[in-house]
This record gives structure tokens, sequence and C-alpha cells, in this order.
């Protein structure tokens, strides 16, 4: 990362929040604390995080510390050389801990063996010192310039990796913020759209009599506006919430889920007198609900959308690699023009005016959401008025969808 | 601005009903245009310009959001294949679009005199009928 990225403005997070202290190893770190032993010749390598309030160094990742420091992670700052690079902001060499003036005292002399010693400081994503990189030995030794210039590179890959990881939550953060704020604006709206519609049934029933044919006519708009309000915001509403929940990857039959999603839809598809028939569908690893809103969208699209006399067809079937399942909704309604075809995932787009179709423009945008969130997507293929075939590709081996 | 002639006519391009009907009804109690047309889709403008052969039109109210071609593209559209068929006309935005960039990317356009934020009120109007007479 060079210095031009330390401009990102970053949530600032404890290092537990930041899942440096008290969290399993990572690579990005066992990588570089490998990569220390291998280049500068020695046993020991340590990412130490000092923390001065809890009197501890929290060993992040290590390689070749003896039991019991090995399962425990930390030692009290008594064992701690760390801190002098913490402290000082500079690097500390130490040849011989016996005759250094220093830590020829430091307890970990004595308990650990620590007798040459190599740390460098690593900064949290502020530039602030939180610890060290350090190699150890348990024979004396002489430590190069290059040595230092070495350890410091890692340092800062270390330092950089640390960055990422806030960036990564700062980036959910905003997301999970954005989202409640949607859904607490949405909720907010609900509460005078009720009101309105009171006002307006309560004017109706006392005065509609009174009014001439363009007073009812302007009634009526008014009536019907409100009630469309009221669909938007729950529209708005359903995505925030389905988006936003905090889900957890769970093995889904897509079968038993076409089933749900069958009942959910089935006043849809009697009064449109869809036929809607549905191949053998795997099992995915993945966030119910979504999933569920997901299928739901394309069959209810592919049934809205249909040719005007002509009862909407529509088949569900599913392919797989070695690499992904994909899932096909496939209609023989009006189809969609190949220029349309990146606008239709887009929020709020449309591309029919609401007397011909109604809709707010969420539901496809929900979609590849949705298929983004468990690290797939959604496509489409048609022409105007061939049909349309959406198809959701999703990875074999799904990651848990992002909150 | 009384003794001014009549404008002549009006075009409105937005895709909800009631809106244009609303819209319509402010116009007409105005009494500034003899006529006043209500376009949902952008396309359907585009062919009315095409294939209309008197080009009276003297005022175009043109929302941004709008079912596939938006506003922005029906003006792109008109410059790229229609030559000068709006000059003599005032073209406004009338949106909820509150985004910034639309309203800066609505200066760009030659075209556009004005950019009004919905719902359309008898200032707007009197402010597009001002413009509209000081071109005469």
């Amino acid at each position: 990362m060079s210095t031009a990225d330390t401009q990102l403005p970053l949530y600032p997070f404890s290092n537990a929040t930041l899942g440096m202290v008290d969290a399993p190893p990572e690579s990005a770190f066992d990588n570089l604390t490998r990569l220390a032993t291998s280049v500068l010749s020695v046993p020991v390598a340590l990412v130490s995080i000092v923390e001065f309030e809890n009197d501890r160094q929290y060993f992040k990742s290590l390689q070749g510390l003896p039991e019991p420091w090995a399962t425990e992670r930390q030692t009290p700052l008594s064992h701690s050389f760390c801190q002098h690079v913490v402290k000082n902001n500079a690097p500390l060499a130490v040849e011989n801990a016996r005759e250094h003036p220093v830590v020829c005292n430091n307890l970990a002399v004595r308990d650990i063996n620590v007798i040459t010693y190599l740390g460098v400081p690593i900064y949290d994503p502020n530039e602030v010192p939180m610890g060290a990189l350090c190699v150890i030995d348990s024979e004396p030794r002489h430590w190069y310039d290059t040595d230092i210039t070495t350890l410091k590179q890692l340092a800062r890959c270390v330092s950089d990796a640390i960055k990422l990881k806030a960036a990564v939550k700062t980036g959910e953060a905003i997301r999970a913020e954005q989202n409640a704020f949607a859904y607490a604006i949405s909720h907010d709206l609900k509460s005078p759209a009720n009101t309105l519609q009171l006002l307006l049934d309560e004017f109706d029933k006392l005065h509609r009599s009174k009014l001439d044919k363009d007073g009812c006519d302007l009634l009526d708009l008014s009536q019907e506006t409100v009630v469309r309000m009221t669909g938007q915001i729950d529209d708005v509403l359903a995505f925030t919430r389905t988006i936003g929940v905090n889900c957890e990857n769970e093995p889904v039959d897509l079968n038993e889920l076409m089933q749900t999603v069958r009942d959910d839809l089935k006043a849809e598809i009697e009064h449109a007198g869809a036929i809607l028939t549905i191949g053998p569908l795997p099992r995915v690893l993945g966030a119910r609900v979504q999933l569920r809103s997901l299928l739901q969208n394309l069959i209810s699209n592919a049934i809205k959308y249909r040719r005007p006399e002509t009862p909407p067809v529509v088949n569900v079937s599913a392919q797989s690699n070695k690499n992904y399942v994909s899932i096909t909704v496939a209609d023989n309604g009006i189809g969609i023009a190949p220029e349309y075809h990146d606008r239709i995932f887009k929020m709020f787009h449309r591309l029919h005016v609401r007397d011909e179709y109604p809709g707010t423009g969420l539901g496809l945008s929900l979609c590849q959401q949705i298929a983004n969130r468990h690290g797939g997507q959604v496509s489409v293929e048609s022409s105007d008025g061939q049909g349309s075939t959406f198809t959701v590709e999703l990875p074999l081996r799904l990651l848990c969808p992002v909150a | 601005m009384t003794t001014k002639a009549k404008l002549r006519t009006c075009l409105l391009i937005d895709d909800d009903r009631t809106d244009q009907m609303l819209y319509r009804r402010i116009i007409e109690r105005a009494g500034v245009f003899t006529k006043v047309l209500s376009f949902a889709y952008a396309e359907d403008a585009i062919a009315f310009l095409e294939s209309s052969e008197n080009r009276d039109v003297d005022a175009v109210f043109l929302d941004i959001n709008l079912p596939r071609l938006n506003g922005f593209e029906f003006l792109d559209r008109v410059a790229a294949e229609m030559g000068g068929v709006l000059d003599g006309a005032v073209v406004v935005m009338l949106t909820t679009s509150p985004n910034p960039q639309d309203q800066q990317r609505a200066g760009g356009y030659d075209l556009v005199q004005e950019y009004f934020m919905k719902p359309l009120t008898v200032e707007h109007l009197n402010r597009v009928v001002e413009i509209c007479h000081n071109r005469d």
C-alpha cells in the first residue's frame, strides 16, 4: 500500500474488534512470520501486539515458540522485548541479551531462552506503533543492517495487512449503517403514509357525496397514490430486511425452497394461469431467506411480464459443473431487448410505466445483490418478444454471504 | 406578459400518469400554451418529433428517471439524430432527483434552460413562459 492509500477514512477499531488479539491465527500473518524465519535463518518469529494497559503482549502469529507459550499465545510484559520497540518506535537489535543494558534482566531471557532478538515496529491503520515483528534465537548472533532492512520490509507487509483488515471492516460497518438507515427511514415514512390513508378514507366516507365528478376522480387518485406509496415503502423495507439480514450459511434444498416459493406465489400463478415446471434442483449452501427471495422475484417476474393472451410457461432447472451451479428460470414472456439487459439490474430502473406493469424497480436489483453476496451473479438472455432466461450462477463452495 | 401571444405546443415527458394529469391541469389553468401533449416514454416523444410536420414546440418538461430511455438519453438522441428540432424550444428538467450529479449533467446540455424539482408550480411555469417570451 502506498502512502496515498493512508488517506482512506478508516473507522477506529480496537485490537480486539480488528481481530488482532484473542483471535485465531490468519494466513496473512503466518506466512510472513514463516518467511521471516527462513529469510533470516532463525527458529522463532512473532507478530506481537503490545498492550500496555493489559500488561501483555499477544502473539497474532507465532513460529517456533516452545510450550506453554505456543498455546497461550501471550506473555506478561515482564517477558516482552517487543514493548521497547513500541515505546521507542524504533527497531531493537539484541546480539546477546545477557549483556544488553535494556533487556539483560528481562524474564524472557531466563524463561524462554531469548538470547538474540531483532524486532521492528508494526503499525495500526493510523500509523501508531501497536506491536512488533520480531525474530529470536537462543544463540548469540550478529545482526547486519541488511537483516534490519529485510525485517522492516516484512513488518510493512504486516502493517498493510492490518490496514486491509480495517478497510474491510470499515466497508462492512458502513454497509450495515446504510442498511439500518434505509430501514429506519422507510419505517418512519410508513407512519405518515398510514395517517394520510386514514385521512383520505375518512374524507371519502363523510364528504364524497358532496363532490362532483372531478372531485371524486381526484379523491380516487389520491387514494390510489397513497396505497402505492405504502406499497413502495413496504418494498424498500422488504429489500433492506432481506439484504441486511444477518445470515448464517446453511444447507438449502432448492426443491423444498421452490415448493415454498410456489405456495407464496399461488395467487399470481392461478390468476395468470401459469404453468410452472420445476426440474430437479440441487442442495446448496446459502442463506435460506435470501435465496427464497431471489427465486420468488425471478418467478414472479416471469409471470408478470407475460404476453397478453398467452398463459405464462415457466421452466426452472439446474446444471452443475465442478465450480458452479447454474439455476435457470426461463419464460415465454415479452422478453427484453438486449440494449436494456444491463440496466434492468440497477436499483429503481424500470422498462415500463406503472400502468402497463406495476413495480418499483427493486426486484432484479435485489436478486443481483443476493447472488453477489453468495459469490455468484444473475445474468439474462433474451430478446424483445422472445421470452427471457435468467441464470443464477452460484459457486459450489460458498462462503458465508456478507450481512 | 398578458399582451404577449399565447405560446404554442408544450410537451410533458413523464412516466407518472397522475403527475401528467396534474401538470396538464396547472398548465391549462394558466392558459399559456395552446396545446399540451403528454408522453410516458421518451421514445414516444421522439417518434412524435420525427413525425410531426409543423415544428411548433415551445417548451418541453422532461423527467430524468424514465423507463427505458431516460431524460438525458432523450436529449442525446435528439442532439445526435434530429438536428435542431428543439432549438426553438425551452427545455426544462422536471424531476424528483436531488442528485447534484444529475443537476450538473443537465447544465452540460445547451438545450436545457432550467432544472426544477417536482412538483411543478405556477412559479415554475411563469419562469418558462418568461424565457419563451424573452427569446422572441
